[in-house]
């Protein structure tokens, strides 16, 4: 912990006017989650913002597995959760996620999307994000081998993929290398300095493809060759050479050549390796670019909105948890699972989703109330197999390939979760109508309906129909209205199987809440 | 050159600064209110009910054999040209059905896109601008299926057809988002799940949606962050209009005459399918006809394709006109580029996008304008450059989108079409 977050806790404890028992004692530092909370709180409190109260265990469990391994929890998980009466089970059952296979399985997804933005999906890039989560890879290490390897065996080739489909183009190589892992979009800053933020001169722009441009190769493999230039022209100027150039403003001087290179041997001098280096020396960018893309996925919305914009002209809506927590992540050697661990057990993630009544709503850029997310269609059609299913899944790897198989074939009819999310007919037709949806409601493969038509009545079938899909009891007038519309229906046969497409496809299910 | 509102890329300064001074400035139009695309568009009068059928023809034509021809010059070719409606003006003697329809069309014979890769040069001359790494932006189609859209209309602003091997290219939604997607007719010319599934009543499938709604409505009345349901909510109420349309893509519903004058061919029953949708109201349709690649036997090949294509271009054209609504539709004939005017070993013509040709007819157009000319032996522009950017602001104008409208992608003001695209405005009326 720095000394700089220790100020922070100091004054907050003392300002904030905690009992003098809650002070923490210097040599038991408190825990991180402790301190997030506490910067959290006194933001509020800043604000005059009132929070909304904590949501129930069990609705920031489901959220969690969601967020963690892209599904609903299954019944057996549901209720070993429930049953638990432990008065942390939360933070326990978060640390038995975040220790299991299925977290890393399912996980990389999350950080391929982050890494390759539209160019996500390669599945050897896949692979080697997986297994990088299994061996508990720091962020750090996950990002030099991606921009410099070394590509020496099976395991790490597959991290030159992200280079590799940008080979073509070097203008889309570093404006990506800087989006990606730097959460920087400088390509505005090509033609001119950035008009709109301070922070990007061309000069900045042309000392980041200093450290690209020499880049190269093709056909699997990734090379840097021995000479190539930045070069650039200024507005009323002539053209220069950039020299290569970090973010942060410093340059770095290319040492002079030795007087007889070694033909056809590969460059012992590399321009990406110093990039490595600098933003390794520096720590700040790419620590919080991170940060920020893991805190945008769980809450729906950056600390430094969009993304890809962090600069002075736009700094994080509560600054002293961002600061915070790019400081702790790179001090503690940019672990991912503890960051997100950090992120999930903070008080911000337990918000209920309901804003405290009189008040009016606080902003989103405030986390105070927790904001509908729609499911990535992965997250929604694994959830759809799963909940359906016959809670016989254990993630085992057989059932994770036989998800995966149907993932390819049913993802791509399901709308993305963009920044502006926007729901299509498309989905809507394909969920209402068609015949790969249709099985998966087929009773001969499904137990879920199976098991609800064994109950002995409506009520019973409905109860257990909103604790298996919604994760949670339904209320009086809930199943009031719902035994009333089963036994409305004509069709009594199909009514049961109408009344679970229809909690499927409502937004309790297709968001994240 | 990427756009970011600054005043070096030529664009007026106080357009830049938007909202604040658009009492002065004429080039915002504040209907095209960009990235919150839930908003709806505020359509000026000259745009409403202006409607577009694009035809991409796949892989790139060659202007050799269809609108620039060069008789008698090495790179000419074995076709003679014949006369048009147009004195002085002569097409591909492969098109005599055009020829005489010259005064509905208007041909640019001088573009110079200079991308000569497929997919980059079909993205390209799609979106009118270069591609960008930051901002991923819409297909010009979808940009205009969302300003001409119908407001509450049962029907998609867009339907787009690509049945053909080559050109399978989905649009692009870009920034405007998913709820602007075209339907897309991939397998065939009916949409897909528009029936409902089999042995399932119409009552029964109302009945579970009205389910689904009410017990999304009561979820979402409590929410922070439920504006995002209303969107869900209202793309399902959407299908029901979808399902009830279905008849429209029936084309057994045509007069057997009509169908034979369109032909058999996947091309003519998509154009007399894309006339059913225009006089339905859907603002926007798009053709794909692919196989135009022509890098070995382009004579042969061309000599199969364009009488097809002159053909059904013009039944089209006529059956517009005849029911009154070539003045309100824009007919684009679009490639992504055309052919070189070397002719290869294998009696090819490669990728060429440095001089070539597009046509258009209908609403804004002024037929019987030739724009534009190459030299004699086709190798260069001439006259009258334009390139992709310019292409696209004269698309829009025609139908009365102003190009330099603006969307807000984030931070930045997005005009319509790229701030130093120029309209040719020698085509239009």
């Amino acid at each position: 912990m720095t000394a700089k977050s220790w100020a922070l806790l100091l004054g907050l404890l003392v300002f904030g006017g905690q009992k003098a028992a809650a002070f923490p004692r210097l040599s038991r530092p408190l825990p991180a989650v402790v301190l997030l909370n506490g910067l959290l709180e006194s933001h509020w409190q800043e604000q005059h913002i009132n929070p909304a109260k904590q949501a129930s265990n069990e609705a920031i469990f489901r959220r969690a597995m969601l967020d963690l391994l892209g599904r609903v929890p299954t019944p057996s998980e549901q209720e070993a959760f429930a049953t638990n009466s432990s008065p942390d089970r939360f933070e326990k059952a978060v640390q038995q996620i975040l220790s299991g296979r299925e977290f890393s399985w399912y996980f990389a997804t999350v950080l391929d999307d982050m890494i390759q933005g539209s160019a996500a999906g390669n599945e050897r890039f896949l692979g080697y994000l997986r297994e990088s989560l299994r061996e508990h890879k720091g962020w750090d290490t996950i990002f030099r081998e991606v921009l410099i390897g070394p590509w020496d065996n099976e395991a790490r080739k597959p991290a030159s993929v992200f280079l590799e489909s940008r080979l073509k183009d070097v203008d889309l190589l570093t404006t990506d290398v800087t989006r990606s892992f730097f959460g920087v979009d400088i390509s505005c800053a090509r033609c001119h300095n950035h008009p709109l933020v301070q922070d990007w001169k061309q000069d900045h722009y042309y000392g980041m493809v200093a450290f690209l441009v020499r880049t190269g190769g093709g056909k699997g493999s990734v090379t840097e060759k021995p000479e190539g230039e930045a070069k650039f022209t200024r507005k009323h100027g002539k053209e220069q050479v950039a020299p290569m150039m970090f973010l942060t403003g410093q340059k770095i001087e290319e040492p002079a050549k030795p007087k007889l290179p070694a033909p056809n041997k590969p460059p012992v001098y590399s321009r990406r390796a110093e990039l490595v280096k600098s933003a390794m020396q520096d720590k700040r960018f790419l620590s919080q670019a991170f940060v920020n893309r893991c805190w945008e996925y769980l809450f729906g919305r950056g600390l430094v909105d969009p993304v890809d914009q962090i600069h002075s002209g736009n700094p994080a809506s509560i600054p002293a948890v961002f600061d915070w927590l790019a400081d702790d992540f790179a001090e503690h050697g940019y672990d991912i699972r503890r960051l997100i661990a950090l992120m999930v057990t903070s008080r911000a993630y337990r918000m209920d989703g309901t804003s405290p009544p009189g008040a009016s709503a606080p902003g989103p850029e405030h986390f105070a109330v927790s904001r509908l997310r729609p499911l990535t269609p992965r997250q929604y059609v694994t959830s759809v197999i799963i909940a359906l299913g016959d809670d016989q899944y254990r993630s085992t790897p057989e059932q994770q390939a036989a998800i995966d198989k149907r993932l390819t074939e049913l993802m791509p009819r399901f709308d993305p979760r963009t920044r502006e999310f926007q729901s299509s007919s498309r989905e809507a037709l394909f969920v209402s109508n068609s015949d790969a949806m249709a099985k998966l409601f087929d009773a001969k493969e499904n137990h879920l309906l199976a098991r609800l038509k064994q109950l002995p009545d409506h009520r019973q079938r409905v109860q257990a129909a909103i604790m298996a899909l919604f994760g949670r009891a339904p209320t009086q007038a809930e199943t009031d209205h719902l035994v009333k519309w089963l036994t409305a229906q004509t069709d009594s046969k199909a009514a049961v199987d109408d009344l679970v497409w229809a909690l499927i496809a409502s937004a309790e299910f297709r968001f994240n809440h | 050159m990427r756009w970011c509102g600054s005043p070096e890329h030529r664009i007026h300064r106080r357009s830049f600064l938007g909202g604040t001074l658009a009492g002065l400035v004429s080039t915002v139009n504040l209907g095209g209110i960009g990235l919150s695309a839930a908003e709806p568009t505020i359509a000026p009068l000259r745009q409403r009910g202006k409607q577009v059928i694009f035809i991409w023809l796949a892989g790139g034509s060659s202007q050799f054999e269809t609108w620039d021809p060069k008789p008698g010059r090495d790179t000419g070719g074995p076709f003679r040209t014949i006369g048009t409606s147009i004195p002085g003006y002569h097409v591909c003697e492969l098109m005599p059905n055009i020829a005489s329809r010259m005064k509905h069309i208007a041909v640019v014979r001088s573009l110079n896109t200079v991308q000569s890769e497929h997919e980059q040069a079909a993205d390209l001359v799609s979106i009118g601008r270069p591609k960008e790494a930051a901002l991923d932006y819409p297909e010009i189609g979808v940009v205009m299926s969302k300003e001409l859209a119908v407001p509450d209309s049962e029907l998609p602003d867009y339907v787009s057809f690509f049945t053909t091997s080559e050109g399978r290219r989905r649009p692009r939604v870009g920034f405007l988002g998913a709820n602007h997607s075209p339907l897309l007719l991939e397998k065939s010319i009916r949409p897909e799940d528009l029936d409902p599934p089999p042995g399932m009543s119409e009552i029964r499938h109302h009945s579970r949606e009205d389910l689904r709604a009410l017990l999304s409505d009561r979820f979402a009345r409590q929410q922070a962050g439920s504006e995002i349901v209303r969107g869900y909510n209202s793309a399902y109420q959407k299908i029901r209009g979808l399902m009830r349309s279905d008849h429209l893509f029936n084309l057994e519903k045509e007069p057997l005459t009509v169908r034979e004058r369109y032909g058999r061919s996947p091309f003519g029953q998509q154009c007399l399918l894309a006339r059913r949708l225009i006089e339905a109201r859907v603002p926007v349709v798009k053709i794909a006809r692919g196989f135009w690649d022509s890098h070995h036997d382009n004579f042969e090949s061309h000599r199969e394709l364009v009488p097809d294509f002159d053909h059904v271009f013009s039944v089209l054209i006529d059956d517009l006109a005849a029911r009154g609504l070539l003045e309100s539709t824009l007919v684009m004939v679009l490639s992504e580029f055309g052919r070189t005017p070397v002719i290869n070993q294998d009696v090819g013509r490669d990728h060429f996008a440095a001089a070539w040709s597009v046509a258009m007819a209908g609403a804004g157009i002024r037929g019987g304008t030739i724009y534009g000319q190459t030299d004699a032996d086709g190798r260069a522009v001439k006259d009258g450059e334009a390139n992709a950017s310019d292409l696209a602001a004269t698309i829009y104008q025609a139908v009365g989108i102003d190009p330099r409208s603006e969307y807000q992608a984030g931070l930045r003001p997005v005009p319509l079409a790229k701030e130093d695209a120029r309209v040719i405005k020698e085509i239009l009326r």
